[in-house]
């Protein structure tokens, strides 16, 4: 038996997450996963409810339509020193973003043909522009981009 | 039962109209000479006919243009064909005509009367021409013809087949002369027709002639070469931080992605390259064909941004769109097809077009890295300029200008001074444990002596830690490995006032931690110790965690 899920702890970890309401999709990244934080993304002042009064329909409510699934970079924290973790999920998170604009083919075939059928394409209205890293080695994008591939296809697969 | 009535059109205002949709003369002409790639031509040459009695360089100069190509040329419906307005030709695939109205339209906006002869299967036609001042006096939108030229003909019996199209009676609206639009096609039709004069046997000339009494001579001459704006071929594979030597442009993106509006369709090309500063053609470390090599790239505001590519012809120059002032190394080349043309909104003139915001946010998110690339690589070219006039060492300004600074601070009642004796001594123990090698260069040797308060050196996680020296008391080492030093520090020169205020807040605070663990006895040494180690990693890992939501704080730095 595994108990996964309490809301009196953190989940250690570095993490990319989505967020899935209708045709938004928001992708985020933490280092820690806290039921406090997934809720302040809906706060009135939240990143997710700004995105939603920017890119959504008014007349939709979103917030009751949300699925979240999360991924852990467990390979992320072995192969690399816990200085370069919080820089490497979040060179992972750009990468994420860069494949869904690439295209959106494979996400819409396996969660939206499942969860929303009317959907047939996203809107991908998170923005890496302040959080992606600066100056880090072509390697590590090399990196980045390969985990950000299997993420994908991970997901997909799951779901 | 329809009720539909024709209504009169006004066939010269119409010409008029086209004649206005915002063509430069050099564009125009690029626009016309778009028919002859399309018709597979390997010789292509621009005539500038100059007026009898004017220079090169005076203004409104130019009698006539003429485009002559030795394409597959048109039989004489085919003619009528191209001289119909909104032609409804049916295009090859990837052709670069739109609507029908290039010829008209950058014919008009050059000149008033506009002539088309063509030759295939041997046959020379007549000369088909559209007239402003018949089209007036008709009212009506028409051709009239005429027997081809001597000229004419002599210049079409060069090839098999082939066609000219010549535009006289010009019209100016600006300060032209013919050596501008010679200069100006130059430089943009090597670019604009990239792949098209890219393949084997393709020639591309523009000439400016003078004719007396009948007999015409090429006074200037330029052969247009095929243009990379990226230098792709040069490029070094991708961008190394560690090794780059600022000599040449870096790929720094090869990518497609899907059209939103057919994501089965087509795929859209987008590839990315960052070169070097301009300033480096005159870095006295690169021999004289390396800044030869940086002065040919063009480096500035007027070549950097995105380059649109529609079926291999450019249709916008280094467009902007969202990158900054310190951004003047970026390059783009985004390359789709006619299937795109909705996505894209090319205009009649086929100089402009517009990105919706679905698209520049894919392209602002596809670029990103390379957009940082950019800016390192800019950098590099500031270290590299910086280090051939500044060689001393990180931190070797500080500690010159500091060499007798004081660090005491006013001694408490209470303090025991064996206890600060044996806490200095703690300290000094635990400062041996760090191993440091001393690899301190100075320009004069007598700053050799200066007490080195603050060194950089790259170890463990934390941005800085205090240290003791026996003899000479406190120094910080700040660490080169932390992403502070990446954002900030890296950024400021070595030994500019604002990177001496930040090496005195990090010394302040190593000498503070010193102070406190060796005075403030009211707690055991090794916890005063631990307390401060704990602090140490707490405000490094905040400190990180700025940076980390900062990236973009220097963004707009040149």
């Amino acid at each position: 038996m595994k108990i996964k899920g309490f809301n009196n702890y953190d989940l250690e970890g570095s993490f990319v997450y989505f967020i899935f309401s209708k045709d938004l999709l928001y992708i985020g990244e933490t280092q820690k996963i806290t039921f406090s934080r997934w809720v302040q993304h809906f706060y009135k002042s939240g990143t997710f409810t700004k995105k939603i009064k920017r890119y959504g329909d008014s007349d939709f409510d979103y917030v009751s339509r949300i699925n979240l699934l999360s991924v852990e970079l467990t390979d992320l924290r072995t192969d690399f020193p816990e200085i370069r973790w919080k820089t490497l999920t979040q060179a992972i998170e750009h990468s994420v973003h860069t494949e869904l604009c690439k295209s959106q083919g494979n996400l819409i075939k396996s969660y939206y043909e499942k969860y929303e059928p009317e959907i047939s394409r996203f809107q991908l209205v998170s923005d890496t522009s302040k959080t992606c890293p600066r100056g880090i080695p072509q390697s590590d994008w090399n990196y980045a981009n390969a985990y950000a591939k299997k993420i994908l296809k991970e997901v997909c697969d799951y779901i | 039962m329809s009720n539909f009535e024709v209504l009169p059109i006004n066939a010269d205002r119409i010409c008029e109209a086209i004649s206005k949709i915002g063509y430069k003369p050099s564009s125009a002409i690029l626009d016309i000479v778009d028919n002859s790639v399309m018709a597979n031509a390997n010789n292509i040459t621009i005539e500038l006919h100059i007026k009898d009695g004017k220079s090169l360089n005076n203004i409104q100069n130019i009698e006539k243009i003429r485009i002559v190509d030795d394409g597959t040329g048109m039989n004489v419906e085919e003619i009528k064909k191209a001289l119909e307005l909104g032609s409804d030709v049916q295009y090859s695939q990837n052709s670069l005509s739109k609507y029908g109205l290039g010829l008209k339209s950058a014919g008009f906006s050059l000149g008033n009367r506009v002539e088309v002869t063509s030759k295939q299967k041997d046959v020379i036609s007549d000369t088909f021409f559209l007239d402003r001042e018949i089209i007036r006096e008709n009212n009506k939108f028409g051709y009239s013809t005429t027997l081809s030229s001597d000229i004419i003909q002599d210049k079409l019996n060069k090839a098999e087949t082939g066609t000219i199209v010549t535009i006289s009676d010009i019209i100016y609206t600006s300060r032209v002369s013919a050596n501008k639009i010679i200069t100006d096609i130059a430089q943009k039709a090597g670019v604009s027709y990239y792949e098209y004069l890219s393949k084997e046997g393709r020639h591309f000339k523009v000439k400016i002639i003078k004719s007396k009494e009948g007999i015409e001579s090429v006074e200037k001459e330029r052969l247009i070469n095929p243009k990379d704006i990226l230098f792709w071929d040069e490029c070094y594979e991708s961008f190394k931080k560690e090794s780059y030597d600022c000599k040449k442009p870096c790929k720094a993106l090869e990518s497609e992605f899907e059209n939103p509006l057919n994501p089965e369709g087509e795929n859209i090309k987008i590839q990315v390259a960052v070169f070097p500063k301009d300033s480096m053609r005159n870095f006295v470390g690169f021999d004289e064909n390396e800044q030869k090599n940086i002065k040919k790239y063009e480096v500035g505001q007027k070549n950097a941004g995105f380059y649109f590519y529609r079926n291999g012809r450019l249709i916008k120059w280094g467009d902007k769109l969202f990158i900054g002032r310190g951004e003047l190394g970026f390059r783009a080349k985004i390359l789709f097809t006619s299937e795109h043309d909705d996505l894209f909104d090319v205009d009649v003139s086929k100089q402009h077009l517009t990105i919706s915001e679905e698209i520049e946010k894919i392209l602002m998110t596809l670029v990103s890295v390379a957009r940082g690339q950019s800016k390192d690589v800019f950098k590099k070219c500031d270290e590299l300029l910086k280090t051939s006039r500044n060689n001393g060492n990180e931190g070797a300004e500080f500690n010159v200008k500091n060499s007798v600074l004081e660090e005491e601070e006013e001694e408490g009642v209470d303090i025991d001074p064996e206890q600060v004796k044996n806490r200095k001594e703690l300290l000094e123990s635990k400062s041996d444990e760090l191993n440091l090698e001393d690899d301190s260069k100075y320009e004069d040797e007598e700053d050799k002596e200066a007490f080195r308060r603050v060194r950089y050196w790259e170890q463990g996680r934390n941005l800085w830690e205090s240290a003791t020296d026996r003899l000479e008391g406190t120094y910080v080492l700040i660490n080169r490995l932390h992403p502070f030093y990446d954002l900030v520090l890296s950024k400021l020169e070595k030994g500019s006032p604002e990177r001496q205020s930040i090496e005195a807040l990090f010394h302040a605070l190593a000498v503070g931690e010193n102070q406190t663990i060796q005075k403030f006895q009211n707690i055991d040494a090794e916890v005063a110790v631990n307390v401060f180690n704990k602090f140490s990693r707490s405000s490094s890992h905040q400190v990180d965690n700025w940076v980390n939501n900062n990236w973009s704080l220097f963004e707009d730095e040149d």
